[in-house]
This record gives structure tokens, C-alpha cells and sequence, in this order.
């Protein structure tokens, strides 16, 4: 018996066909749509799934409707009660304990990211670990874009940065999703609209890689995971053990996908003085 | 330059895989450049502008993970490809890992169906029942496990003959099949040469030295060393040079061992002589009568017996390598000269502390040419059983991985600390004068033998000092610089404090046993 | 021999783990063996096991065959005294291995007690006891009288009984109906309550199911277990998916047969109410289809495990009606509140038939609702079931496990094999206080004890020489 623990709120209806399986999560997709079908401890997000009772490897065929998932002959009802609200929805945040908060962040990101991310963006020792030719140019290629993106030139930056580096969602991309989420929150704090400059920077990043483009599509409209919106959550109100936790929780996500996406996140906040 | 790529189509690997890709492709020896991302329009460029240019890379897709790599001149891509391709293969098996280990060699089977060998090390009592099982199911054996009985060791070996199946062993610490080194064994080359041994240290000095002199192994096949005596009757050893006969790759065939059983020396003479390719054999001490009418070659040394092999793989005249031997005695007569010069009178004794059971053998060998009145645990030719082996009387040649010392202790060949603790036993006998040591690397071996060794050779040298004594050491290193050790870095640490490093046992043998007789004279 | 040089190199690693490790840095593809040394080191019994495998193999395929083939279904039910084989008015049938009143544990003392009280045999606890010790009352166990009993286990001549047939071999089985949960007679208590409801059983329930089962004609309790894997069951521990098929077969036939709606409404919420109603029949199907692979000469299958709460029984199909016994060992379990280990009795009852036979704790994968239940993962639930292929010959033709990709059960325990990898049985059951009447206590898991495998191993291979001899 196959019980649903959780859906996320962006997940489109339609008949989907399996993209790829890894340990830890199925990915679906339907036309442009992505579903994702994650073990438990990825947490929630606005495209994942999270059931119990069956492997993710058990799995095939998704079909979602309006009201029940179907997969492998099985029927699921979902229930809005375990609907996943990736929204920011944090209420009213302080600016002076927020940039309090970031230092937190900040500290525990450089502390327990991994050690070939983009976190020498925020650490010049880091860059050592770049080696070989390969490495050493995107490494610089990054430094720039980051230049770019601190000074307000998102296109030159998001040309710089997106597709690439490592990883199945290589680098630059995550780093983007993550200055796309920076701006989201900062829209929060400060009561103003930055639609204008999210869609200039979609507009550069959003590739052909439709898998990709889940992810950034997500991250630009304000939707987040659960993990990183527990993190933002503890940049709103928590102390100092809470935002460690959440951090660690955002950098354990894929190889380096989190710390990317965390470091583009601090830039993003670093660009409005926080 | 060389610069090689693969392209991984249509099959979605995980970051966390592909990042340990880009780690492993990049430790491969040989590869000087590497990258290992996915296809973007980015990535491609950024692969262009660090000079990784191939057709396959250009026609890559997005979702394609690019693995591209520079190789240093002069090596093969055909290697590295295999090596890319296991890494490929043990990335994609982790993504899908399964916890629960198989519990028994059937469900093993289960798990990698086409598997050919067992790699057996558990308690002696139980492995013959294992060894046993494996044969049944087909699979090649490797025992390293001791304590087997001669009865279980003949039942196995004439099942496994009868199904045409190896046993490598029982007591056998080492093996190289198709280039991989097994338990306790170097990182060498391969080449054209196979070996046969039923001596584990054997292998691995025959093994390192013919690497080290720019050949290469075939095969290594271990027998264990009860394999040549007159009980077993060598089945393995014989079933060896008939599998290395027919091996295609192997040019010469070097076979190893103690003295082997009169009956078995026969078998082996009369398989040789239906062998068309050379055979080199050391058989330390063997009745050399029994072999006169083979077309075998024989060595004394564990050396020599490389030397020749390298020669013939090379196609040189067998000759030059007794010029060669021969010019480095009159070397090892000068430095003998200089060191015996530094000796007090009253330092009169070589104290030999082996950590290799064979190198122990072939010392004692080696120096009973000169020296009389000689001690050991395991005495061998002339020698005089140790009257307490655990401690040195007249000149005393040790065994320290020998059984009486290893019980409830890990080999001497991993832990230092009684060999250590004999050295300074020795140190402060004011009769010493020549210490002789060995070091063994590679797999299975003590990983940091300077940090283990060093600080001892200090506290023998404060030692010395203040008795106003100069104590020669003298010590041979068997390994390659491949070994994890690397066996330049192990040599020079030694040097670098005062130590005299051979490239042979039977190198370092000769020189201990000349400074002792230098000084008698 | 030289074949090996030309292909690519792939071992099996067992002993050494860091063997392993330096091949995995040589990309070399190795499997390493998480192997355990056997409960026995007999290396003459090893032999002449070795030299009979041809034979010892061709009589346990024969035993798994009638296993698999075995069909169960209910016929109709009886009074014990008028269906059972061999019982008597004055003999009590119990779970395990043989027990006397001197060695039984609290549980089964309490049993026997209430037992006595509802036959009329006595008439108050002390009256009981006394007859119980006086020797005036036999004690057998349930698996000589191919019968099956949950916990305590206790048959008494007037209870009703469900009569199963083996439809491919003919052979019969014999189990009470389920008194539910709290105080109850299976787990010693023996109070008023007790008694009252085992009459209402008998004078209500029974005749109502007997007439329902008349007019369904036969049930067949195989396609029910199988359907009821598939629903989050392992028949053994969790019994509820299996007890509403169950239902679903009964309750129309149940008010057809009925003219009192009220009696018949009291009947069905009887059985609804009771998610362990279906415990007895798949324990009585387990053992059904087991008793069709007894005495098989040269067969090292196990064919019957159970435990009388003091000692843990074993036979095989191949060494007949002989008892391998040691002491029953107390479950790993989470206790119910207010109750710990120290109230826990020893491991007790027949419900192990059901592991005998594939389910059960072997089935567990198919269940990780238990194993949460008993506090592991589901990850726990699948590594146990993986773990019970080890030591048995067979997968199960029917019941199947969906998460397993309907790979059948693990299937026929093999004493040479468990021996042999020193891995045991794996059982998921209830505990019971060990004070009779207190009852269940908590649910837990636990491997069957060595000591009965290793007796059984030994006899085995005892008879295997001297068949040879002759």
C-alpha cells in the first residue's frame, strides 16, 4: 500500500514518462513539466513527491490528475492536506536581524560546503582546489560573472555563469536559481518589485535543457524547497544552532547543487547590502 | 599530446556520481588534464579553450556527460579507456547500492554472476570448506588463509586439477592475475614474464625487480609453499608452467621456490622440457644435479634470477647479467672496505632481521659462502638453530614473520614493533656489527614504514653514539615506485639518515656478509 | 585453467575486507562475502553431507515441491474430540515441542487452567492445578495431532475447530477459532470473561460459521494469503488485509444462514473487530502444506518450528516425528507501556509454522507497516526477508512479494544451510506476559535459537552414515 506523504504545490497534471532514476529520486516529465519522485529525506519541494510504502526504484509510470496520482496501476488520492506550499511565506522580515542572520549563514556555509563548489566565490583560499586547466577557467569565468552579477550587469553575469560547471545541474545554473531565490526574499523584505530584473536574468539563463529549466523556473517565481525554505525561515527569526542546521540541511543537496545554489543565494543578498 | 574523450549518452548519472567520475579520471596514472561535466553550450566551450578538442566533444548534447582527458606522452589510450570504462560502470553501481551484503559465495554469485575467482581469507579451519565450495562452483582460488590441513590441501588441489581450476595457495600472500595485484602484492608492470612461486616474499622481490629493470609481469601465480613438497607433489606449480606455457602474452617463464621435493623437481624438469619458451628457475639451494639435463636456467639469487628473465624477455645474451653481478661485487667490496674500516675490534657479528621468510633463506644463503658459525630460527643449509629466538648469538640471521612470533600479532611485514624493539636489543650488543634489514611495500603492507622505522634507526644511532660505536644498516626495500609507498621516497628517507639501501636482498646480503669479512682480515 | 588469463578478472572477496577495497581502488569488480563461520565445524558431517548432496538435493525438491503444491482451503469446521486424530476427553493439545505441567510456563499453566474450567473438568483455579499435576489429564502437542495453536496453544476437546484440507495430497489440519485480543485463554488468562466468551464461540460463533461455510462451499485460504501479501500483510503478525478477505467470503453466507439478525450481526463484528481472526487459518494452512513434505527420507527441510514457551522445537521432513529442542529465547520487542523485558515470557507458540512455510517473518518485506510496529525501518523489513533466501531452497510459487518485484517468498527452510552460514531463522510474533492471564505485552523479533539446528544438523547427518552402512 503506497501512501503519499507529500506533493508539491507547482506540480502540473498530465501523463508522465520516466526521465531518469537515481538512488534517491525518480524525475518525471511531461512535455516541459518535471515531477519528482524523492526519497523522504530529500524533503519536500514544489515539484517532488515523497510517498511511502514503495521504492523510488519500484517505479514507471506517473500520471497525475486533479485529484489522485496514478503510478504503476495504483490509484493515489491526493490530499490537500499534504500539499507542499513552496511559497516564501515567511511574513514580515526584520532587515537589521536578517543581515544579523546571513553572518550565520555565511559561517556554517563556508564550514561544511564541499570543497570544489562555488563557495571560493566567497573564499579566495578555496580556489586551490580548481586544478586542471578545465577547472582553473570556469573558475575564472565564475569570478567574473560574479563581478557582473554584484554590480548589476545580470545579463553579462547570467551569459557568464548559466550551463556552466559540474554536476547533472552544472554549477551556474544552481547559482542562478539561487540569486533568483535572493531576489524573491529580498522582494519580501523590502516591499518593492523586481519582476523586471528576475525576468531579465530567466531570460538569459532559461536554456533548452527543459530539466534545467524546472529547477530555475521554480527558483524565479518564488518557489522553494523545503529545506531551503526552512533556511529562510531561520534567516527570519531564528538563532544562530537553527540557521547552522538549515544551512547544513541546503549544502547536503546533490554533490555541490546546494552550496551553489546557497553561495548565488549570498550574492543575491550581498547585491542589496545585506 | 594526447587527448581522449567519452561521451555518456542517454543515461542520467547523479551529481554526486559524476563529481566522483571527475575525482577518479583524474587520479589515473598517465592522465596529466582531465574534466568531466555535462555537454552545455558553456562547458563545451570552456573544454575548447582549455585545448580538449575531439569530434565526439563537439557533437556532444546538453544532457550528455563529457568525460575528456589529456594523457601524458608515450602512454596508451587502450589502458586508460579500460580503466575510464570500470569507472563508468562502479559510478553507475553505486547509484543504485544495495546495503545487505550476500552472505554466502552462491548468493555472491548472484550478485556478479560471471565472477572467476575467490579470494579466500578467513581462519584456516573454515577455508578449506570455502576454498572448496568456490571450486564447486567454478570459480579460481585464491587462499591466503594458513592453518589448512595437508589433507584438506591435497583433496582441494586435485579437485580443482580435475576441473581445470587454480588453487593459489593455501598460505599464499600474494598473486598478480591480468595485471592486478592480489592481498599482498606490488604495483608493477606488466610485460611478458610469468611467474610461478611457492614463495610469497619471492614473488614480490622477482616481481619488483624485473619492473624495476623496465620488464614486465604477465601472470604471478602463487602456489603456497607447501605446493613443492613431496605430499602435494607440486600439482599447482606444475599446473602454473603449463598455463603460463600456453599463455599467449607470457615470453619467459620464472619459476620460484625453496628447495623443492626431489619428486617434484623431476616433474618439473620434464614439464620444462616440453616447453619451447626459456624457463629461468631459483630454487635457493636446490640439488643443481637434478636440473642438469633441463633446459632450465638457473639463478642463485632471487636477483639473479630476475636479471636472467629481463635479459631473455629483452632477447639479450644471458651473460651480461653476470658481468653486471660481477661488477657490482667489486663495488660492494669498497663500500665493505670503507665500513669495516669505521668498526671498533670488538664488533664482530651480522644481525639479519628479516621481515620476509624467503629473504631470510637466501641471506643465509648468501653469507654461509664466508661466514661460519651461523645462527638462525629457520636455519637453512648450514646454519645452527637459534639456541633462544629471541635472542642473537654469534652472527644470527632472524625470521621474524616466522610463527613463533607472529601469534595473536599482525606480520612483522605490517607491524614494526618487535622487529624494532630487536633492533635496539642488537644495537646495544657491543658485538654488533652490521645490522641487515628488509623493507616490503605494496598492498597489504605497512603504509607508512618511514614513520615507523625512523625513529627507531635515531634511538640506534643515540645509542651507538654514546658507546662510541659506529653500526652500519644495511636494508633492502622491495617495491616499485607505483607501490602506494613509492619505493624511491621509502629509499631516500632511509639514505637520508644514514642508511645503506641495496636494490636486492641479495645485494644488501653481500655487502653485510663483506663488511663482516673485511674486518675479520 | 589458462582461460582465466583472457578475461576480465572478477572475485569474490570473503575473510579480509580490505582485500576488497584494494581491488575497488584497482576498479577491479568484486563482490565482498559478508560471510560468518558455521554454528558447527564438523568437518566429517560436512563430508558426508557433501558426498550425499546428489541425494540430499533431489529429496528436498521433492519436500518443496509438495510444499508449493500444496493447496489449503477450509471444508467446514468440528468439534475437536469428533475431527481431531488421536484426541481424547482427557487431553489437552498444546503449542511446542512436547512439555509436561511441571516445565510449562506461566502462559500455558493459565491456558490449561481455563481450558479445564471450560470443559467442566473443574470447577476453580485450585481444583484445575490439581488435576493438571495429578497426570489424570495427557499433554500432547498440537503438531502430533496435525493441529496448530497460537501461543499457549491449547486445544480441549469440546472446542470447535476449523478442518482444512490439503487439496493436491489430501492430508487435513486442524485449528481453533481466534479469541481476539486482551484477556484471552492464548495467552494464559483464564478470568470469568474468559470463559463466558469461549462458550459464546462455541454455542454461537461456531454453528453460525458452519453453516456459512456449508453454503460457500470451500474457501480457499491459499488465494487469500497470496492476495493478502499484496496488501501490506505477512500473515503472521498482521493479519488484517487477510481477515477482511476473509470477511468479504463469509459475511454474506453468513446472514443467508441466519434468522436472527441480531446474531448475525454479532458474529461478523466478532471477526471484524478482530484483525488477528485469520492468524489460526494461515498458521493452519502453513502447517497444512509443511505436514505434505514429513518423512522424506534423506530431505534436510524443516518442517515444523514451534515453542512452547520454555523450550523452542524443530523437525525435519527427513529425520520423522523426532523433536530437536533448546531453550526458547525472549523476543527483541517494543513493549507496551507500563511492561518491560523483564515481564516478557520466552518466545511461545506454533505461529513460527507460519515462517516455516514462507511467511511470516519471512514474508516480512511485504509488510513494513510490522516492522515499524516493532520499531525498524523498512529498510530493516526488506534486508530480513533478502536475508532468508540464504537458508532456504526455494521461492514461493504463489505468495509474492510486490516491493521484491513479486519475487515469491522465501520458501523451505534448509538445516544444512543454516548451519552452515549461521544464519537463523527470522520470526516476527507477539509477546506474551510471563504471568498467565496478564496476556500480550508487546510485539517483537527474533531469530530462532541455534541450539535445536544445530541437534537437528547433527542427527541428520547421523542418519545419512548409517543408511549408508547398510
Amino acid at each position: 500500500m503506497i501512501r503519499l506523504l507529500s506533493y508539491g504545490n507547482q506540480i502540473r497534471c498530465g501523463t508522465y514518462r520516466l526521465h531518469s532514476k537515481f538512488s534517491s529520486a525518480a524525475n518525471f516529465f511531461s512535455d516541459d513539466a518535471f515531477a519528482f519522485i524523492v526519497e523522504p529525506s530529500l524533503g519536500a519541494g514544489p515539484l517532488n513527491i515523497i510517498l511511502e510504502g514503495t521504492a523510488v526504484g519500484a517505479l514507471d509510470s506517473l500520471e497525475v490528475g486533479c485529484d489522485a496520482l496514478y503510478m504503476n496501476d495504483e490509484k493515489i488520492p491526493l490530499n490537500p492536506s499534504v500539499c507542499y506550499d513552496s511559497t516564501i511565506s515567511v511574513g514580515e522580515i526584520d532587515r537589521i536581524k536578517f543581515k544579523g542572520n546571513l553572518r550565520f549563514f555565511e559561517a556554517a556555509l563556508l564550514e561544511y560546503s564541499p570543497p570544489k563548489s562555488l563557495v571560493f566565490l566567497i573564499d579566495e583560499r578555496r580556489k586551490k582546489e580548481f586544478r586542471s586547466t578545465f577547472d582553473f577557467l570556469v573558475a575564472n569565468s565564475f569570478e567574473e560573472g560574479m563581478k557582473n552579477m554584484l554590480a548589476g550587469e545580470y545579463q553579462k553575469g547570467s551569459e557568464k555563469m548559466r550551463g556552466l560547471g559540474y554536476g547533472l545541474t552544472p554549477s551556474g545554473d544552481d547559482f542562478l536559481s539561487g540569486f533568483l531565490i535572493a531576489l524573491n526574499v529580498y522582494q519580501e523584505i523590502a516591499h518593492i518589485n523586481l519582476a523586471h530584473t528576475i525576468g531579465s536574468i530567466v531570460k538569459v539563463a532559461r536554456g533548452s535543457n527543459d530539466f534545467i529549466n524546472a529547477f530555475l523556473m521554480c527558483a524565479a517565481r518564488g518557489h522553494l524547497t523545503e529545506k531551503f525554505k526552512n533556511l529562510i525561515r531561520a534567516l527570519a527569526c531564528a538563532e544562530e544552532d537553527e540557521i547552522i542546521s538549515c544551512t547544513r540541511h541546503v549544502v547536503g543537496i546533490g554533490a555541490t547543487s546546494g552550496a551553489d545554489q546557497a553561495v548565488g543565494f549570498l550574492i543575491g543578498m550581498r547585491r542589496f547590502g545585506l | 599530446m594526447n587527448i581522449i574523450s567519452f561521451i555518456k549518452r542517454g543515461e542520467y548519472i547523479d551529481s554526486i556520481s559524476i563529481m566522483l567520475i571527475a575525482k577518479r579520471v583524474a587520479e589515473i596514472e598517465g592522465v596529466t588534464d582531465s574534466a568531466a561535466v555535462m555537454g552545455t553550450a558553456e562547458n563545451k566551450a570552456m573544454l575548447k579553450a582549455s585545448g580538449f578538442v575531439t569530434p565526439e566533444i563537439l557533437q556532444a548534447g546538453e544532457m550528455d556527460l563529457i568525460v575528456a582527458l589529456k594523457l601524458r606522452d608515450g602512454v596508451e589510450p587502450g589502458s586508460i579507456t579500460a580503466t575510464v570504462r570500470a569507472i563508468f560502470k562502479t559510478a553507475k553501481e553505486q547509484d543504485g547500492e544495495d546495503t545487505l551484503l550476500p552472505q554466502s559465495i552462491e548468493s555472491a554469485l548472484k550478485t556478479l554472476p560471471d565472477a572467476n575467482l575467490a579470494m579466500i581469507s578467513v581462519a584456516g579451519r573454515y577455508a578449506g570448506d570455502l576454498a572448496m565450495k568456490s571450486l564447486e562452483q567454478g570459480l579460481h582460488v585464491m587462499l591466503f588463509s594458513d592453518n589448512v590441513s595437508i589433507e584438506e590441501e591435497i583433496e582441494l588441489k586435485k579437485f580443482a586439477s580435475s576441473r581445470h581450476l587454480f588453487v593459489m595457495g593455501p598460505d599464499c600472500g600474494t598473486a598478480i592475475i591480468n595485471g592486478v595485484p592480489l592481498a599482498f602484492a606490488n604495483v608493477v608492470d606488466r610485460g611478458n614474464i610469468g611467474v610461478v612461486a611457492a614463495s610469497g616474499t619471492g614473488l614480490q622481490e622477482v616481481s619488483c625487480l624485473i619492473s624495476n629493470a623496465g620488464c614486465g609481469i604477465s601472470q604471478a601465480i602463487g602456489t603456497g609453499g607447501r605446493d613443492v613438497t613431496k605430499e602435494v607433489g607440486g600439482v599447482m606449480f606444475i599446473e602454473g608452467i603449463r598455463a603460463l606455457a600456453s599463455d599467449p602474452s607470457t615470453h619467459v617463464v620464472l619459476l620460484v621456490s625453496k628447495p623443492p621435493a626431489a619428486e617434484v623437481v623431476k616433474k618439473i624438469v620434464s614439464v620444462a622440457n616440453g616447453i619451447q619458451k626459456p624457463i629461468v628457475s631459483v630454487f635457493l639451494d636446490a640439488s643443481t644435479a637434478l636440473l642438469k639435463d633441463s633446459n632450465i636456467v638457473q639463478a642463485s639469487t632471487l636477483e639473479e634470477a630476475a636479471l636472467l628473465s629481463v635479459a631473455l624477455a629483452k632477447n639479450e645474451d644471458p651473460a651480461t647479467v653476470g658481468k653486471l653481478l660481477k661488477k657490482r661485487r667489486s663495488e660492494i667490496a669498497r663500500i665493505a672496505k670503507t665500513e669495516a674500516a669505521k668498526l671498533s675490534p670488538k664488533q664482530k657479528y651480522l644481525r639479519a632481521l628479516y621481515s620476509g621468510g624467503t629473504f631470510c633463506d637466501e641471506a643465509q644463503l648468501i653469507c654461509q659462502a664466508d661466514l661460519r658459525d651461523l645462527h638462525s630460527n629457520t636455519p637453512f643449509g648450514s646454519s645452527k638453530k637459534l639456541r633462544d629466538s629471541s635472542r642473537s648469538q654469534g652472527h644470527t640471521i632472524v625470521d621474524l614473520g616466522d610463527d613463533e612470533f607472529t601469534v595473536g600479532k599482525p606480520h612483522p611485514m605490517i607491524d614494526y614493533s618487535t622487529r624494532n624493539k630487536r633492533i635496539i636489543t642488537d644495537a646495544e650488543d657491543p658485538e654488533t656489527a652490521v645490522l641487515l634489514l628488509d623493507i616490503v611495500l605494496g598492498y597489504g603492507a605497512n603504509m607508512s614504514p618511514l614513520d615507523d622505522i625512523i625513529p627507531v634507526i635515531q634511538q640506534m644511532r643515540t645509542i651507538t653514539a654514546h658507546q662510541k660505536r659506529y653500526l652500519p644498516v644495511i636494508c633492502s626495500v622491495t617495491g616499485t615506485d607505483r607501490d602506494p609507498q613509492n619505493r624511491s621516497a621509502v629509499a631516500a628517507g632511509l639514505q637520508a639518515k644514514g642508511v645503506v639501501v641495496m636494490e636486492s636482498n641479495a645485494a644488501a646480503s653481500t655487502l653485510a656478509q663483506a663488511i663482516i669479512s673485511a674486518k675479520e682480515r | 585453467m589458462s582461460q582465466i588469463f583472457q578475461s576480465e578478472l572478477k572475485v569474490i572477496n570473503i575473510g579480509l575486507r580490505s582485500f576488497k577495497e584494494t581491488l575497488d581502488k584497482q576498479n577491479v569488480r568484486a563482490v565482498h562475502v559478508d560471510w560468518r563461520p558455521p554454528l558447527i565445524v564438523d568437518n566429517t558431517a560436512m563430508a558426508v553431507i557433501r558426498s550425499n548432496a546428489v541425494r540430499i538435493e533431489a529429496a528436498n525438491r521433492k519436500a518443496l515441491e509438495k510444499i508449493l503444491n500444496s493447496k489449503p482451503v477450509i471444508t467446514g469446521m468440528g468439534k475437536a474430540l469428533e475431527v481431531i486424530p488421536g484426541m481424547k476427553k482427557n487431553l489437552l493439545l498444546h503449542a511446542g515441542p512436547p512439555v509436561n505441567w511441571q516445565s510449562m510456563c506461566g502462559p500455558m499453566r493459565g491456558a490449561v487452567i481455563g481450558a479445564l474450567m471450560y470443559e467442566g473438568l473443574a470447577g476453580d483455579v485450585e481444583q484445575a492445578e490439581q488435576i493438571a499435576a495429578s497426570g489424570a489429564i495427557e499433554f500432547s502437542p498440537c503438531h502430533e495431532h496435525a493441529a496448530v495453536g497460537p501461543m499457549a496453544g491449547i486445544v480441549s476437546p469440546s472446542m470447535p475447530v476449523f478442518i482444512l484440507e490439503n487439496v493436491t495430497y489430501g492430508n487435513r489440519a486442524y485449528c481453533t477459532m481466534n479469541e481476539g485480543l486482551g484477556k484471552v485463554l492464548r495467552y494464559g488468562a483464564y478470568g470469568p470473561e474468559v470463559i463466558e466468551r469461549l462458550k459464546w464461540m462455541e454455542s454461537t460463533l461456531y454453528p453460525s460459521l458452519c453453516r456459512a461455510i456449508e453454503k460457500v462451499g470451500t474457501i480457499d485460504l491459499k488465494n487469500i494469503i497470496a492476495q493478502a501479501l499484496q496488501m501490506g500483510d505477512e500473515v503472521h503478525n498482521r493479519n488484517r488485509a487477510a481477515t477482511s478477505l476473509l470477511y468479504r467470503t463469509l459475511a454474506p453466507a453468513v446472514l443467508q444462514t441466519s434468522d436472527d439478525k441480531e446474531m448475525a450481526a454479532a458474529v461478523l463484528e466478532f471477526i471484524n473487530r478482530n484483525d488477528h481472526f485469520f492468524l489460526n487459518l494461515s498458521m493452519g494452512a502453513s502447517k497444512l502444506s509443511l505436514d505434505a513434505a514429513r518423512n522424506i527420507r534423506d530431505s534436510s527441510i524443516v518442517v515444523a518450528m514451534a515453542r512452547n514457551g520454555t523450550e523452542f522445537g524443530v523437525q525435519l521432513s527427513g529425520t520423522g516425528s523426532e523433536w530437536f529442542t533448546g531453550p526458547s529465547p525472549v523476543p527483541d520487542a517494543l513493549y507496551f507501556t507500563g511492561f518491560t523485558r523483564e515481564d516478557a515470557n520466552p518466545d511461545i507458540g506454533d505461529s513460527s509454522v507460519t515462517e516455516t512455510a514462507g511467511l511470516g517473518g519471512f514474508a516480512i518485506a511485504s509488510s513494513p507497516a510490522i516492522v515499524q510496529f516493532v520499531g525498524g525501518s523498512t529498510k530493516d523489513a526488506i534486508n530480513y526477508t533478502l536475508k532468508m533466501y540464504e537458508i532456504t531452497d526455494a521461492e514461493n510459487t504463489v505468495y509474492k512479494i510486490p516491493y521484491l518485484n513479486f519475487r515469491g517468498t522465501p520458501t523451505g527452510i534448509d538445516v544444512i544451510k543454516v548451519v552452515g552460514k549461521n544464519i537463523l531463522p527470522f520470526i516476527d510474533t507477539g509477546v506474551a506476559h510471563k504471568n498467565a492471564g496478564i496476556g500480550q505485552i508487546g510485539a517483537g523479533v527474533l531469530s530462532a535459537p541455534a541450539e535445536p539446528f544445530m541437534k537437528a544438523f547433527i542427527t541428520f547427518a547421523d542418519r545419512l552414515t548409517t543408511q549408508k552402512e547398510h
